[in-house]
Protein backbone atom coordinates (compact mmCIF):
# COMPACT_ATOMS: atom_id res chain seq x y z
CA UNK A 1 0.00 0.00 0.00
CA UNK A 2 1.64 3.81 -1.01
CA UNK A 3 -0.04 6.30 0.36
CA UNK A 4 -0.69 10.11 -0.64
CA UNK A 5 0.44 13.00 2.02
CA UNK A 6 0.09 16.27 2.09
CA UNK A 7 2.45 18.18 4.02
CA UNK A 8 1.67 22.48 4.67
CA UNK A 9 4.35 24.37 5.86
CA UNK A 10 4.97 28.08 5.39
CA UNK A 11 8.77 27.08 6.38
CA UNK A 12 10.50 25.76 3.27
CA UNK A 13 13.43 24.36 5.24
CA UNK A 14 10.76 22.94 7.72
CA UNK A 15 9.54 21.30 4.50
CA UNK A 16 12.34 19.88 3.24
CA UNK A 17 12.82 18.12 6.62
CA UNK A 18 9.37 17.00 6.72
CA UNK A 19 9.93 14.89 3.79
CA UNK A 20 13.26 13.59 4.43
CA UNK A 21 11.78 12.53 8.07
CA UNK A 22 8.94 11.03 6.28
CA UNK A 23 11.39 9.15 4.03
CA UNK A 24 12.67 8.19 6.79
CA UNK A 25 9.87 6.20 8.82
CA UNK A 26 10.34 4.04 5.60
CA UNK A 27 6.85 3.81 5.02
CA UNK A 28 6.36 3.55 1.37
CA UNK A 29 5.19 6.99 0.02
CA UNK A 30 3.59 6.78 -3.58
CA UNK A 31 3.15 10.78 -3.67
CA UNK A 32 4.50 13.95 -1.04
CA UNK A 33 2.76 17.25 -1.71
CA UNK A 34 4.04 19.85 -0.52
CA UNK A 35 2.26 23.59 0.70
CA UNK A 36 3.32 26.63 1.88
CA UNK A 37 0.25 27.63 3.56
CA UNK A 38 -3.83 26.87 4.05
CA UNK A 39 -4.52 28.39 0.80
CA UNK A 40 -1.93 26.66 -1.40
CA UNK A 41 -3.29 23.53 0.13
CA UNK A 42 -6.70 23.68 -0.62
CA UNK A 43 -5.73 24.51 -4.84
CA UNK A 44 -3.61 20.99 -4.16
CA UNK A 45 -6.18 19.14 -2.62
CA UNK A 46 -8.88 20.10 -5.57
CA UNK A 47 -6.26 18.21 -7.90
CA UNK A 48 -5.78 15.30 -5.32
CA UNK A 49 -8.82 14.27 -3.59
CA UNK A 50 -6.86 10.68 -3.28
CA UNK A 51 -4.62 12.28 -0.31
CA UNK A 52 -4.73 9.72 2.49
CA UNK A 53 -3.08 12.76 4.94
CA UNK A 54 -2.43 15.96 5.70
CA UNK A 55 0.29 17.17 8.31
CA UNK A 56 -0.02 20.88 9.11
CA UNK A 57 1.73 23.27 10.98
CA UNK A 58 -0.46 25.79 12.80
CA UNK A 59 0.75 29.10 12.22
CA UNK A 60 1.29 30.22 8.66
CA UNK A 61 0.44 33.57 7.02
CA UNK A 62 -2.58 33.93 4.73
CA UNK A 63 -4.23 31.05 5.93
CA UNK A 64 -3.28 29.19 9.25
CA UNK A 65 -3.37 25.74 10.02
CA UNK A 66 -6.97 25.88 12.39
CA UNK A 67 -8.19 27.50 9.24
CA UNK A 68 -7.63 24.83 6.87
CA UNK A 69 -8.13 22.12 9.51
CA UNK A 70 -12.15 23.52 9.33
CA UNK A 71 -12.22 23.91 5.43
CA UNK A 72 -11.48 20.50 4.80
CA UNK A 73 -14.11 19.33 7.14
CA UNK A 74 -16.35 21.16 5.68
CA UNK A 75 -15.94 19.89 2.70
CA UNK A 76 -17.67 16.84 2.10
CA UNK A 77 -15.12 15.24 -0.72
CA UNK A 78 -12.01 15.67 1.44
CA UNK A 79 -14.12 15.26 5.56
CA UNK A 80 -12.96 12.04 5.63
CA UNK A 81 -8.66 12.75 5.04
CA UNK A 82 -7.23 12.72 8.89
CA UNK A 83 -4.96 15.56 9.57
CA UNK A 84 -2.31 16.18 12.12
CA UNK A 85 -0.93 19.21 13.44
CA UNK A 86 2.51 19.99 13.83
CA UNK A 87 3.05 22.37 17.04
CA UNK A 88 5.72 24.49 17.84
CA UNK A 89 3.86 25.44 21.14
CA UNK A 90 2.21 22.23 22.19
CA UNK A 91 0.30 23.56 24.55
CA UNK A 92 -2.90 21.77 25.69
CA UNK A 93 -5.04 24.69 24.69
CA UNK A 94 -3.45 24.83 21.18
CA UNK A 95 -3.61 21.27 20.98
CA UNK A 96 -7.14 21.00 22.10
CA UNK A 97 -8.26 23.78 19.75
CA UNK A 98 -6.72 22.08 16.59
CA UNK A 99 -8.63 18.38 18.05
CA UNK A 100 -11.95 20.19 18.13
CA UNK A 101 -12.11 21.69 15.49
CA UNK A 102 -11.30 18.10 13.65
CA UNK A 103 -7.72 17.27 13.68
CA UNK A 104 -6.59 13.62 15.21
CA UNK A 105 -3.38 14.25 16.35
CA UNK A 106 -0.44 16.59 17.06
CA UNK A 107 3.39 16.19 16.11
CA UNK A 108 5.52 18.50 18.21
CA UNK A 109 8.38 20.28 16.78
CA UNK A 110 11.17 19.12 16.18
CA UNK A 111 9.97 15.90 15.13
CA UNK A 112 11.74 12.81 15.06
CA UNK A 113 10.98 9.69 12.02
CA UNK A 114 9.79 7.28 15.07
CA UNK A 115 6.77 9.72 16.27
CA UNK A 116 6.06 10.72 12.54
CA UNK A 117 6.10 6.55 11.49
CA UNK A 118 3.85 6.00 14.61
CA UNK A 119 1.37 8.89 13.99
CA UNK A 120 1.25 8.18 10.13
CA UNK A 121 0.48 4.34 11.13
CA UNK A 122 -2.06 4.64 13.64
CA UNK A 123 -3.60 7.55 11.89
CA UNK A 124 -4.43 5.56 8.76
CA UNK A 125 -5.01 2.14 10.81
CA UNK A 126 -2.05 0.50 9.29
CA UNK A 127 -0.56 -2.34 11.07
CA UNK A 128 3.46 -2.15 10.03
CA UNK A 129 3.24 -5.19 8.18
CA UNK A 130 0.57 -3.65 6.01
CA UNK A 131 2.64 -1.20 4.62
CA UNK A 132 6.08 -2.21 2.29
CA UNK A 133 8.17 -0.92 5.00
CA UNK A 134 12.02 -0.94 4.34
CA UNK A 135 14.51 -1.91 6.96
CA UNK A 136 15.88 1.03 8.89
CA UNK A 137 19.16 0.59 9.13
CA UNK A 138 21.48 2.04 11.85
CA UNK A 139 22.15 5.72 11.13
CA UNK A 140 19.82 6.25 8.99
CA UNK A 141 17.81 8.52 11.92
CA UNK B 1 16.06 32.21 32.19
CA UNK B 2 13.44 29.87 30.70
CA UNK B 3 14.62 31.89 27.09
CA UNK B 4 17.83 30.85 27.53
CA UNK B 5 17.52 27.31 28.50
CA UNK B 6 15.19 26.51 25.83
CA UNK B 7 17.29 28.01 23.46
CA UNK B 8 19.92 25.69 24.40
CA UNK B 9 17.45 23.10 23.94
CA UNK B 10 16.06 23.60 20.99
CA UNK B 11 19.84 23.99 19.32
CA UNK B 12 21.19 20.78 20.64
CA UNK B 13 18.09 18.82 19.55
CA UNK B 14 17.47 20.20 16.29
CA UNK B 15 21.07 21.48 15.29
CA UNK B 16 23.28 19.41 17.32
CA UNK B 17 24.63 22.94 18.13
CA UNK B 18 25.37 23.38 22.53
CA UNK B 19 26.10 27.07 23.07
CA UNK B 20 27.95 28.22 26.13
CA UNK B 21 27.18 31.59 27.65
CA UNK B 22 29.65 34.43 26.90
CA UNK B 23 31.34 36.77 29.48
CA UNK B 24 32.00 40.20 29.64
CA UNK B 25 34.00 39.94 26.03
CA UNK B 26 32.57 42.23 23.48
CA UNK B 27 30.82 40.57 20.80
CA UNK B 28 33.08 40.83 17.42
CA UNK B 29 32.01 43.01 14.37
CA UNK B 30 30.47 41.21 12.06
CA UNK B 31 27.81 41.18 9.88
CA UNK B 32 24.45 39.84 12.15
CA UNK B 33 21.27 38.14 10.48
CA UNK B 34 18.48 39.65 12.90
CA UNK B 35 15.44 37.67 12.60
CA UNK B 36 12.42 38.25 15.62
CA UNK B 37 9.15 36.98 16.30
CA UNK B 38 6.38 38.49 18.52
CA UNK B 39 4.28 37.20 21.52
CA UNK B 40 0.95 38.17 21.81
CA UNK B 41 -1.39 38.74 24.25
CA UNK B 42 -2.49 40.64 27.14
CA UNK B 43 1.39 41.94 27.72
CA UNK B 44 2.78 41.50 24.14
CA UNK B 45 6.45 41.57 23.92
CA UNK B 46 9.55 40.29 21.09
CA UNK B 47 12.18 38.42 21.03
CA UNK B 48 14.89 39.16 18.92
CA UNK B 49 17.72 37.18 17.91
CA UNK B 50 20.94 37.86 15.99
CA UNK B 51 23.32 35.37 14.61
CA UNK B 52 26.64 35.70 12.75
CA UNK B 53 26.71 34.63 9.10
CA UNK B 54 28.60 31.78 9.35
CA UNK B 55 26.97 30.20 12.98
CA UNK B 56 23.62 30.61 9.94
CA UNK B 57 25.80 28.43 7.96
CA UNK B 58 26.47 25.90 10.32
CA UNK B 59 22.99 25.83 11.62
CA UNK B 60 21.63 25.62 7.82
CA UNK B 61 24.39 22.69 7.42
CA UNK B 62 23.41 20.46 10.29
CA UNK B 63 19.55 21.21 9.94
CA UNK B 64 19.38 20.08 6.26
CA UNK B 65 21.78 17.31 6.41
CA UNK B 66 23.36 19.10 3.27
CA UNK B 67 26.67 20.54 2.47
CA UNK B 68 26.88 24.51 3.08
CA UNK B 69 27.71 24.90 -1.03
CA UNK B 70 24.31 22.96 -1.24
CA UNK B 71 22.50 25.27 0.96
CA UNK B 72 21.22 29.11 -1.13
CA UNK B 73 20.98 32.01 0.98
CA UNK B 74 17.02 32.11 1.13
CA UNK B 75 17.29 28.46 2.53
CA UNK B 76 19.62 30.13 5.13
CA UNK B 77 17.17 32.65 6.34
CA UNK B 78 14.07 29.46 6.32
CA UNK B 79 16.41 27.92 8.83
CA UNK B 80 16.68 31.00 10.74
CA UNK B 81 13.20 31.66 11.19
CA UNK B 82 11.92 27.86 11.50
CA UNK B 83 14.82 28.01 14.55
CA UNK B 84 13.31 31.59 15.89
CA UNK B 85 9.70 29.82 15.38
CA UNK B 86 10.69 26.65 17.45
CA UNK B 87 12.26 28.87 20.69
CA UNK B 88 9.41 31.17 20.53
CA UNK B 89 7.51 27.71 20.53
CA UNK B 90 9.10 26.09 22.98
CA UNK B 91 9.86 29.42 25.26
CA UNK B 92 5.74 29.97 24.91
CA UNK B 93 4.86 26.06 26.06
CA UNK B 94 6.86 26.49 29.38
CA UNK B 95 5.04 29.82 29.94
CA UNK B 96 1.45 28.39 30.11
CA UNK B 97 -0.45 31.24 29.76
CA UNK B 98 -2.99 32.33 27.00
CA UNK B 99 -0.26 34.08 24.59
CA UNK B 100 0.21 33.55 21.29
CA UNK B 101 3.09 32.88 19.28
CA UNK B 102 3.12 35.14 16.13
CA UNK B 103 4.74 34.44 12.44
CA UNK B 104 8.43 35.22 12.52
CA UNK B 105 9.91 38.08 10.83
CA UNK B 106 13.48 38.33 9.20
CA UNK B 107 14.95 41.96 8.93
CA UNK B 108 17.97 41.39 7.11
CA UNK B 109 21.60 41.56 7.65
CA UNK B 110 22.91 44.26 9.58
CA UNK B 111 26.15 45.17 11.40
CA UNK B 112 24.41 46.66 14.57
CA UNK B 113 22.90 45.06 17.17
CA UNK B 114 21.43 48.01 18.42
CA UNK B 115 17.42 46.97 18.97
CA UNK B 116 15.08 49.50 20.71
CA UNK B 117 13.29 48.65 23.89
CA UNK B 118 15.02 45.48 24.97
CA UNK B 119 15.24 44.82 28.57
CA UNK B 120 16.76 41.33 28.63
CA UNK B 121 20.14 40.62 26.35
CA UNK B 122 21.81 37.06 26.16
CA UNK B 123 24.73 36.61 24.30
CA UNK B 124 25.72 33.10 23.63
CA UNK B 125 28.63 31.07 21.60
CA UNK B 126 28.83 27.73 20.07
CA UNK B 127 32.08 26.94 18.79
CA UNK B 128 33.55 30.07 18.70
CA UNK B 129 30.64 31.79 16.84
CA UNK B 130 28.25 33.94 18.52
CA UNK B 131 24.61 34.84 18.89
CA UNK B 132 22.91 37.08 20.78
CA UNK B 133 19.05 36.68 22.18
CA UNK B 134 16.33 39.76 23.26
CA UNK B 135 13.78 40.17 24.99
CA UNK B 136 11.94 43.65 24.87
CA UNK B 137 8.47 45.09 25.22
CA UNK B 138 6.80 45.77 21.90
Amino acid sequence: MSITILVVDDSKAALFMHEKIIHLTGIEIGQLLKAGNGREALAILEQHPECDLILTDLNMPEMDGLELIKAVKQRAVWRHIPMVVITTEGRDAVIEEALSCGAVASLPKPFRPEWVKEVILKTLGVKEDDTCIDELGEGDF
Amino acid sequence: MNLVKVTFEVFGEMFFLFPDEMGEEALPTVLWHRVSIDIEGSAPYRLTFFFADAMARVMSENYLGEREEAISQPMVVDVLKEAVNVIGGNHLNRLNDDSLLGIPHYHGTTPSLDTPGVELVHDLTIEGERFRVCYGKI
